[in-house]
């Protein structure tokens, strides 16, 4: 990477830190007892992460963006702040609406999972079907894959055309069910590219939880860090504890893995959504997550376990997007079954090739 | 500031890429007879026929200067051969310590007269070295090392044991690590490495088995050994940072997490090109683990590549250093390092892995004096907490 490159991610990560440390959860107290709203979302949060043009940060520079690998270093950021916005899946949506044609949104968006079901209907077209665990579904324009004739398109619906019932996820974030039954204009429809099959969003999707993971494990890794120097009993910090200190290098080496394993996902998906580099990432993403959450926890003890305390911000939103865009199960079985096919033999070209 | 929890992207190196399929077809036709059992080995293997023909093709000290015997290749050449010898089983146990750390550590302190003497041999696959740094009361805490160095006529003599030492039956030459000065005020300091020749009288060397029958361990006794002034290594004195140096060679390699390799890739033809779904899931967890510690290992041997951060420096930051000196030395000594010994492993009951050396130095480094590191690496924490920016 050229110095001026490094320079660029840097300022960047700077002014986006700046940007989500006022706008996120973990240290506004404040913010964590807003209630999410009709929008899952503060409004005026949301208008002001806009007009820093963050929505459009994956897009290529000439078209606004800073490219796909910034824009997945401000998903891991915003997963360090536990930032309380659509804003990943509004980024990742954006970048496929441009990389097949269509126009990039300036409201927020939110991604399908798996394909939905699309039949032709008069001059143009119907969408139907189901979405489930939709991140903001309830008050986002939506973004989806659907197949007709061995082909498929991405098709986007604009918040208000289905139909929503709101859930949550652990962390209490929005993740809708939503039902789809509407008209969709040529406008709003384009194919998708041969090489793009019906795993594009959930790998895309599985990309950016990994980043959000490798953000809000360090962030929790530094907390309990922190804790750790300032907690004192029986005369010392607790962290002068050997017993601590190996609970502290157990979650940095898993926050470690995570973050290797988020740079992989993010150049996978810089570079053609390869699956097998994304499965792996989402795999030992997921595992970090979980036993990073947990350690923190023991470290931190009962103030940890307050909802005043900022740390179940984050050790939630591990705990949930571990299960997002595919859980370590499901990745690790399909990266699993294409190993065991190729065989024995081949298991290290094969390795050697992700 | 660099976050110490980050590793650069591993470099492409399309020169590197065409030497594995080089290296690749060298163990096709060496290995085509090695059976998985024999492969399984890895790295514990010892083949001495094997090491000289690896020696020939110019494949140990690669990245040595060519007046040394080495091929002045690049550190990431070398990390595609190393593991693909790793991948293969290749019977690489005899000349392994010498390439990864003994033969690096002479070029790093020693004089030109021990390089030109030894190192050429080292390069063909003809000389062999173990560690002497272990003993019977001295494992994790090192700088309690009893073997005793004192100053005789010409030289010094040398008495103690040393325990562990992998190949010292195989081995020409051992880097000893022993005490030079038990007067020294403070247990760091007074310690000196040697370069042993092996073959000197009064040392003797005694098997230890593991419970499979295998010999690669054994007890190295030191009765009263004269050893001339020139096998001293680098400083008296200096022993302590010159071992820490050597030890941070050990680390990061990728023989860290693919001596188990062949058993994963026999699993993988076991369970047959249909798995059972727990089989696939297994096959999938251990692969993506694999996949990450690689990349993590790549990225170190990048920064090798790059010569960055692994010139002569001590290792162990002194109170007289600088703030950010002491920051900067502390993270590179510890963060590569460090969390690269965590190996896959199955979760136990409470999530924790077993407790390593250099899992506690990490946490000693979270926890105690390195708080200017994490200053700067959470600097964008600092309002909440109300810790101050560090430059």
């Amino acid at each position: 990477m050229t110095s001026q490159a490094e320079d660029i991610d840097a300022i960047i990560e700077a002014s986006v830190t700046r940007l989500f440390i006022r706008h996120g959860l973990v240290h506004d107290r404040a913010r964590r007892n807003v209630p999410l709203g009709e929008a899952g979302y503060d409004p005026g949060g949301w208008k002001e992460i806009q007009e820093a043009g963050l929505t459009f940060a994956m897009l290529e520079e000439r078209h606004g963006g800073v490219g796909m690998k910034n824009g997945f270093n401000i998903a891991r950021l915003a997963g360090a702040n536990a930032l309380p916005f659509p804003l990943c899946e509004t980024m990742a949506a954006n970048w496929l609406l441009a990389a097949v044609g269509l126009e990039p949104s300036d409201s927020a968006l939110t991604l399908a999972e798996q394909p939905l079901q699309l039949q032709r209907a008069g001059g143009g077209w119907r969408l139907s079907g189901e979405a489930c665990d939709v991140p903001w579904g309830r008050s986002c324009g939506l973004v989806a894959l659907a197949a007709y004739e061995a082909q498929m398109y991405l098709i986007h619906c604009s918040h208000g055309q289905f139909a929503t019932i709101p859930g949550i996820n652990a962390a209490g974030e929005p993740r809708d069910l939503c039902k789809f039954d509407c008209a969709v204009t040529l406008d709003r429809i384009a194919p998708v590219p041969r090489s793009c099959g019906p795993q594009t969003v959930v790998l895309l999707g599985a990309a950016l939880r990994s980043a959000q993971i490798a953000g809000a494990g360090r962030a929790v890794l530094i907390m309990a860090v922190d804790y750790a120097r300032e907690r004192r009993q029986f005369g010392r910090a607790i962290g002068g504890f050997q017993a601590v200190q190996q609970l502290l290098a157990t979650m940095a080496t898993h926050a470690a893995a995570a973050r290797a394993a988020a740079d992989l996902a993010i150049e996978s998906a810089a570079d053609g959504l390869s699956e097998r580099p994304i499965a792996a990432a989402k795999v030992r993403a997921g595992e970090a997550a979980g036993v990073i959450a947990a350690v923190a926890h023991q470290v931190v003890g009962a103030i940890g376990f307050t909802r005043e305390h900022p740390l179940h911000t984050l050790t939630h939103r591990l705990w949930s997007w571990r299960d997002e865009f595919g859980g370590e199960s499901a990745w690790a079985t399909t990266l699993g079954r294409q190993l065991a096919e190729a065989g024995g033999a081949a298991l290290w070209s094969e390795i050697t090739a992700i | 500031m660099v976050d110490p929890l980050s590793f650069l992207t591993p470099p492409k190196s399309a020169v590197a890429e065409t030497l594995r399929q080089e290296i690749r077809a060298f163990l096709e036709d060496e290995l085509a007879h090695r059976s998985p059992l024999e492969r399984a080995h890895s790295w514990n293997g010892a083949d001495p026929q094997f090491s000289r023909r690896l020696g020939a093709r110019g494949w140990i000290g690669m990245t040595w200067p060519k007046r040394y015997g080495g091929a002045e290749r690049s550190a990431l050449e070398r990390y595609v051969v190393i593991e693909e010898l790793l991948a293969a089983g290749a019977p690489v146990a005899a000349h392994w310590i010498a390439d990864r750390q003994s033969g690096p550590t002479l070029l790093r302190f020693g004089t030109q007269r021990q390089c030109l003497d030894i190192l050429p041999r080292v390069a063909r696959g003809e000389c062999y070295f173990c560690i002497g740094m272990s003993e019977p009361d001295v494992g994790s805490d090192l700088a309690a090392v009893k073997t005793r160095a004192v100053h005789a006529e010409g030289g010094y003599r040398v008495s103690g044991t040393k325990l562990w030492t992998t190949n010292g039956h195989l081995a020409h030459y051992m880097i000893l690590l022993a005490r030079t000065d038990a007067a020294a005020a403070e247990r760091h300091a007074g310690l000196s490495q040697f370069v042993i020749d092996l073959s000197t009288p009064g040392i003797s060397i005694k098997p230890i088995y593991v419970p499979s029958g295998e010999h690669h361990f054994n007890e190295v006794i030191f009765d009263d050994v004269f050893v001339p002034a020139d096998t001293l290594l680098g400083t008296e004195g200096d022993g302590w940072q010159q071992v820490m140096s050597e030890l941070a060679l050990e680390r990061s390699g990728p023989e860290r997490f693919l001596s188990s390799f062949t058993l994963f890739a026999e699993l993988v033809r076991v369970c047959g090109s249909q798995p059972s779904e727990r089989a696939a899931l297994a096959i999938g967890r251990l692969a993506s683990h694999l996949i990450i510690l690689r990349r993590m290992s790549r990225s170190v041997a990048g920064i090798r590549h790059c010569r960055r951060q692994w010139s002569r420096m001590p290792v162990q930051s002194s109170n007289r250093k600088s703030r950010r000196l002491r920051v900067a030395s502390s993270v590179r000594a510890v963060h590569p390092a460090a969390t690269h010994t965590m190996r896959p492993c199955w979760p136990t009951p409470s999530c924790m892995l077993p407790p390593s050396r250099c899992g506690v130095a990490l946490g000693r480094f979270f926890a105690a004096s390195s708080r200017a590191a994490w200053d700067c690496a959470k600097g964008e924490y600092s309002d909440r907490f109300g810790i101050i920016r560090s430059g």
